[in-house]
Formats: C-alpha cells, structure tokens, sequence
C-alpha cells in the first residue's frame, strides 16, 4: 500500500491503516528523533507524542495532503520544543547506544575505532546549527527528498539547498582538520 | 566515496558553483572522509515487539473519543447528561408544579434573617393592632397592618431581585428561563409568603376584633398590590436600587401627608372618608402597571443585556 | 454527533452603533477553542450571542445533537455559561450558590448533591463548600464560576476570560481540564495569551476587524512561525536609530527596555533570517502571544494562513 491509498483509509479512521502508518514508521521516526536528542529515553518518549499526535489527528479528521513529511514535521518540531527548554540544553547528551554491527568480525580495536569515528560525526553534526543537523539528518540518515525536506523544515527549497551543501562542507573540514591534527 | 553522499553533493551540484568562490579549500578528499565517517552514525531501531506495544497504546485513542490517554477506565461512564435525561429535567408537569419548580430555588439565596425579620414585622403589627391604645398614636384611618403590607412586599421583592442588572442576572438569562419565568420565579416565593401572612393576620383580627375581613383584607391587598408591581416596574425601567428608594420614599410621602392626598391615599383603612374611591384608584393603576410590566417583559425576551449595562458593569 | 452552526451570523449591541462581530459561515465540532481578539474586539459579544444574551442581528444560531437542530431558546439546556464578571452571590456559601444554579437550571434534586461534590473534587475546592462566597480569594471566584457552568454537563460551554486572574497553579490546571473536557463538548473560551506559552494543543478562532475568523489548528500556526520569531538585543542609546533600519527585515511585536539596552521581539519577514537583523539576534521558541500578535498584522496573517 502507499502512503497515498493509506491517506485515503485514515480518512474513514480505519484502525488498520493506522496500524501500518505506524509499523512503517516507528522505526525511522524514533532513528531520526534519536539522531536529534541523542538520549534513548527522551527519544522513545517524544517517539510515543509524536505518533499520539499523529493518532489524535487522525481521529479528528486533521489529515495533511502527504503523510511523510507531515510525520516528519511532527517530530521535528517536538524535538525543536524540547531544545528550546532550558533545562535539556544544558544537560549532557547521554547516548547509551551500543555497537552491536557485526560484533563477531570485528576485533575490539576495530570497534574501538568506530565508536570514535561514531563520536567525530556526533561532534561535527553538533557544531551545525539546529535547522541545518535537522537537514543533514533529513537527507543523509532518513533519505528524504529535498521537497519534502523544505516541507517540514518550512523553508524555500533553494535555502534547504544551500544550507545542505554548507553544512555538509561544514562538516567535511571539520573532520579534516582533526585527521589532520592528530596525524600530524 | 560513500554512494549515498555522491548522490547528495550531486543534487547540490550548483550550490557548489555558487560558494566555492571564497573558500576552495573543501576538496573532495575531505568529502570523501565525510563520506567514510557519516555511515557510522547510526541509530539504535525499535524491535517489532515495540511496535506493536505502540500500536496496542495508541489504537483505543481512535476508537474513544471522549477518553483520555490517561483515564481510559472511565470509558463506559455516561455522561452527566444523559443520566439527567433519564431522570427527566423539568421540561413537563402541570401549571403549579412549574411554578413551584421556579419558586424553589429562591428560597436558598433569601437568608434567614429575611424570613425572620419579616415574620417580627407582621407579628408586630398584629400586636399593635390587638393592644388597646395604640401607641403611636396612629391616624385614625389607617393601620399597622396596611401600613406594613405594601412596604413589606416593595422591599421583600427588591431583596428578591436582588441580582437584577447585575452580572449574576446575566448569568441567570443564560438559564433555560425567559424573563417572565426568572421574575415568577422571585416574585410568587415574596407574594405567595406575604400573602400568607397577611391574610392570617385578618383571619386573627376578624376573630377577636370582629372586624369586617373582606373589607379589611382590601384594605392592605390592594396597596400590596400596587406597591409590589411599581417596585418591580421602576426596577425594570431603573435598577433595583433606585426603584426600592422611589417606592420607600414614596411610602414615606403617603405616610406623612396621610388623608390630605385624598383618592391618591392609599394606605387608608375601611375608616377613611374616601376609601373606596382610593381603593378604586389603586386597583386602576395596578392594572395599568402590570400592563407595562408584562409589556416590558415582552420586549425584553431573549435581550436581556443591553450595551449600556454591559458597560457599567465593567467598573 | 454535537456540532454549532451559525451562518451569516451578525452580532451587535441593541443601543450600540458601530461594533458588530460577523460571521460568515461556522461550524464547530467537538473540541476547545480559544477565542483571541484585542480588547474591544467582541469577543464578549459574540460569547453573550452565542449564550442567547444577545439576539444576532442578522443570521441563524443552531447547535445540532444527533438529528435535532436547536435554537438558541431551545439549546439553553446544554448550554453553560462563564461571564468574565463575578456572577456570584457573594453572601451565599459555594455550596448554596451551586445548589441555586443547578436548581435554576433543573438538575434533578436527587441528582445535585452528588454532581457538586463531584466537581468541587475536580476543581479542588471541596474544602471551601462550606465558606461564604465573599471570604475566597478572585482566583477561587474564578473556579467558581468555571464550575458552575460545567454543573449541567452542557454540550456547549462558553467561557468569557476563564483564565483571567488566576495564578500559575490554577491557570495550570484550569487549562488542563478544559483540554480534559474537550472530547465531549464543544468548548469556547475567550482568553489573552499573555506570555503563558500554550503548550496544549487546540484551535483557535480570532476576531479581526469585526469579523470571525477560523477555526485554526495552533501546532500549524505556531509551527508557521517557527524560526521566524527571533529576540535581538540593542544598546539603549541606539535603539531608535536601527528602528526604520528594522523595519525593514521583521516586524516589531514587543519591546522590552532594559537599563542598558532594548530587547525586541521581532517577526522576521520572509526569506529573511536572524543574520539579516542588525546586532545579536536569537531564534526564539514561537509562543502562542506571538501567533496573537503576528495574527493582528494582515501581511504576517497572509503568510501565516498560507
């Protein structure tokens, strides 16, 4: 089924559309709320609003005219919200994720290795700004198309463009000079 | 480089003309790092068994539109509503039992001190009229007990309808009430009680004194009468305040020039040279004002509020 | 299903001349809605048509249950009404004063007692039902009169400034249990999003220009503002210079003077960002008062409503 044909059965508040709508994207949407907050915990609470959200609106018949950004915009505006409070800024992001990809290969330095690797991703994304992280995230991690991208940040096209671009090279040359730092 | 990432910089291919001007600096080796690094930034995936936690959490939502996330247990409680609507909400019943359904409810904002003071009032009038001197030395035609009916029953109803151009009654319109029901409602607790009493009185009076009751009864029916209807009618033209003032200044003016204003006396008890004629009198007027009252009632249904109250109350 | 109908609906004051509130065509569901209006806009006006107050000039009120089409007349028994003035009895206790009201409006008498004690439980004030009216603090009037308009379980509820004059804990829980209620009824409530940021999400309706405009979603108008509502930061001394410099770039929606400089709450006009402004500017988490005041600005509105 389509997100399309899906649109049309949610408008009835047929049960089992939703039931899809939400096993086809709990997964992304919790990735992409926990790429963004960086704590398992907060990411699974705003997963749960996001798609209680998403069920209330559905039941009062406020259905958008494309479902995936409009999920999409959800989540990020309540990740925006929860940047905004005071109190998550200045908390230490927490990110308990283990590396469980192909444990049995690897040796502990190769994981080592990634796990750092992991971590000069994190701090490179960190160093963007907020509308631009939520961009590169949109794009790279959740593979969203432009359109829908400048949909849900509510920005012209043109300017998701560029600040995809700038903070992609953003984060080129920040990971550069560090290579750069520590081999020499 | 990471495929995913060329497929990327390739959709941004004329931002890259645009900005490489001032900085030429970000080659591709860099993007190809960028490229190396980006995928090892994944994220943990909820298992199925989340999933469908979720789904089991977020369905009933559909279904119940009145409950809460929280308090689904209160799903299969009627609502308030519907239980009043099986009891029945007053809609039917005769005449008197409406009547009385309106009249009820006064009783609760009348206090107390009202019904005492009314009852020490009529009390005293009855002694003074059972004592053998009267020591006030009353007007040969007039008496406690009529004297006391008519102010009795203006201030009973300004008590009454107390709440008349204030917010309150404004709330009171927003009743299932017209006007009339909402002034029924005030004035039959006041009259109907007043009535009572005043007529026990006579009935007390007639046995021991064996006064002549239909006459004396006219003597303070009528002024009653009169008296409650200009109260009410000044009340609805006036305020509440300016219409008990009139109607006691008004009481106090009879009071004073007593049998001087001749058929416009209406105090006068059966000794009166020209009771009849004042009693003549008053009934006319009564009619004319219960006319004007049931007029303005009329007009005023379902506008209970006009622009220059709203002001006002807004202090 | 309940839903309020009103088509082509003119509201005035009978000796009243120029202030009128229209409504083209509206159709509410279920759900809360906050009325927002600049002072003197008529949002109490409409409120008082709506409670039957007032008869419209022009146009027809229905509310419709199931298969029935009422009157304004004929819908005062699932109707309940909050003026923003202390409708109370002040010499009477809350008991008795509630007791009256439910009585006015034929409560069965079997079933009063238990419905009050019900709701002073909900709004936390069975402890004051003992007390006269006049000894309560205004935020306890408040509750007061909130209650007394949910005692007939009406299917509309109208509620004129129901969150004026109450503190941050009252506030709290009064916003929360009017979102409580919303799944049943249809709730209208006049209110000023005064610096309170909104987090519940409901519709809103505003007045403008004597006209009724909405319903609208307040996620979507707030999310229509997001990263356009930014704070900057301007040395006293330089604040009037940069005014016209400003104007420019945003619109100016509050000002705050500061001993050593002026904080503004700006708009910033489209395709501009918080670069384009001169000196320090921070995006800023869009508030419900900045939807009020960006709504009051036509242009804003446009792309707002876009």
């Amino acid at each position: 089924m389509t997100d399309e044909q899906l649109l049309i059965q949610l408008k009835d508040v047929n049960p089992a559309a939703l039931e899809t709508l939400i096993y086809r994207y709990h997964a992304p949407i919790y990735a992409y709320i926990s790429r963004l907050v960086r704590n398992p915990h907060i990411a699974e609470d705003l997963t749960q609003e996001c798609f209680t959200r998403i069920c209330l609106a559905v039941r009062d018949g406020r259905l958008p005219v494309s479902i995936r950004p409009w999920i999409y915009r959800i989540a990020t505006n309540l990740c925006k919200d929860l940047w905004k409070k005071a109190s998550h800024r200045n908390e230490v992001p927490t990110d308990e994720q283990e590396l469980s990809t192909k444990p049995d290969r690897d040796t502990v330095s190769s994981i080592l290795i990634r796990q750092w690797e992991r971590e000069e991703v994190i701090s490179a994304l960190a160093q963007l700004s907020e509308d631009s992280r939520q961009i590169v995230v949109l794009r790279y991690y959740q593979d969203l198309k432009l359109q829908e991208i400048s949909e849900i940040v509510d920005m012209p096209l043109s300017t998701v463009k560029s600040k995809l671009y700038q903070a992609l090279r953003k984060m080129a040359r920040i990971l550069e000079e560090k290579e750069v730092a520590r081999s020499g | 480089m990471d495929e995913k990432l060329r497929k990327i910089l390739n959709e941004l291919a004329d931002e890259d003309r645009e900005g490489s001007d001032d900085e030429g600096s970000t080659t591709s080796q860099s993007f190809i790092r960028l490229g190396e690094l980006m995928p090892r930034f994944t994220a943990p995936e909820p298992t199925s068994l989340h999933t469908t936690a979720l789904i089991d959490k977020l369905l009933p939502l559909l279904d119940n539109k009145h409950v809460d996330v929280e308090q689904g247990v209160n799903a299969r409680t009627p609502r308030f509503a519907e239980v009043m609507d099986r009891e029945g909400r007053g809609h039917s019943g005769t005449t008197v039992s409406r009547l009385f359904r309106l009249m009820m409810p006064q009783l609760l904002i009348l206090s107390p001190w009202f019904w005492v003071g009314s009852l020490l009032a009529v009390g005293i009038s009855l002694m003074l009229m059972l004592s053998p001197q009267q020591p006030f030395g009353f007007a040969g035609s007039t008496n406690p007990i009529v004297l006391m009916a008519p102010l009795l029953s203006l201030l009973g109803i300004s008590y009454s309808c107390r709440s008349y151009g204030t917010p309150m009654f404004e709330l009171e319109m927003s009743f299932p009430l017209t006007p009339s029901q909402w002034l029924t409602g005030k004035i039959a607790m006041i009259l109907c009680c007043y009535l009572i009493l005043f007529a026990l009185a006579s009935g007390v009076l007639a046995w021991n004194e064996g006064i002549a009751i239909i006459p004396f009864t006219i003597s303070w029916l009528i002024p009653l009468c009169l008296y409650s209807l200009l109260t009410l009618a000044l009340m609805l033209r006036f305020g509440t305040l300016t219409a008990t003032f009139t109607m006691v200044g008004f009481w106090l003016m009879q009071f004073i020039f007593g049998e001087g204003m001749g058929a416009f006396y209406f105090l006068g008890d059966t000794s009166f040279e020209q009771w009849l004629s004042s009693k003549v009198v008053g009934a006319i007027v009564s009619v004319v004002v219960a006319a004007y009252v049931i007029f303005r009632l009329r007009r005023d249904q379902g506008i209970a509020v006009s622009a220059t109250q709203t002001e006002s109350w807004r202090i | 299903m309940i839903h309020l109908k009103l088509d082509d609906v003119t509201y005035k004051y009978p000796h009243e001349g120029a202030r009128t509130v229209r409504i083209a065509d509206l159709t509410l569901t279920p759900g809360l809605y906050y009325l927002y209006g600049a002072n003197g806009s008529g949002k109490t006006m409409l409120l008082k048509g709506l409670a039957g107050l007032l008869t419209p000039a022009k146009g027809i009120v229905k509310l419709h249950r199931g298969n029935q089409a009422l009157d304004v007349a004929q819908y005062k028994w699932h109707m309940g009404y909050c003026p923003q003035e202390y409708a109370l009895l002040e010499s009477l206790t809350v008991y008795a004063y509630l007791k009256y009201i439910a009585k006015m409006r034929f409560i069965p008498n079997q079933l009063i007692p238990s419905r009050i004690d019900e709701l002073l439980d909900t709004f936390q004030l069975k402890s004051m039902a003992r007390q006269k009216i006049d000894s309560l603090s205004i935020g306890q009037k408040k509750r007061i009169l909130l209650l007394q308009a949910l005692l007939a379980d009406p299917d509309l509820l109208l509620l004129d400034e129901p969150l004026a004059h109450t503190d941050l804990h009252e506030y709290n829980m009064l916003s929360r249990l009017l979102a409580s209620e919303e799944g049943e009824r249809i709730i209208i409530a006049s209110d000023h999003p005064i610096s309170r940021q909104m987090d519940i999400s409901c519709r809103i309706l505003f007045i403008s220009e004597g006209q009724l405009k909405g319903p609208y979603d307040s996620e979507q108008l707030k999310a229509s503002l997001d990263n356009r509502i930014v704070t900057c930061r301007i040395p006293t001394t330089r604040w009037r210079e940069q005014l016209e410099k400003m104007s420019r770039v945003c619109s100016i929606l509050s000002l705050k003077h500061g001993p050593e400089e002026v904080i503004f709450r700006v708009y910033l006009h489209a395709g501009k960002t918080s670069g384009s402004v001169p000196f320090l500017a921070n995006v800023e988490i869009t508030t419900m008062e900045d939807v009020y005041l960006c709504f009051q600005i036509p242009s804003v509105r446009d792309n707002m409503l876009r």
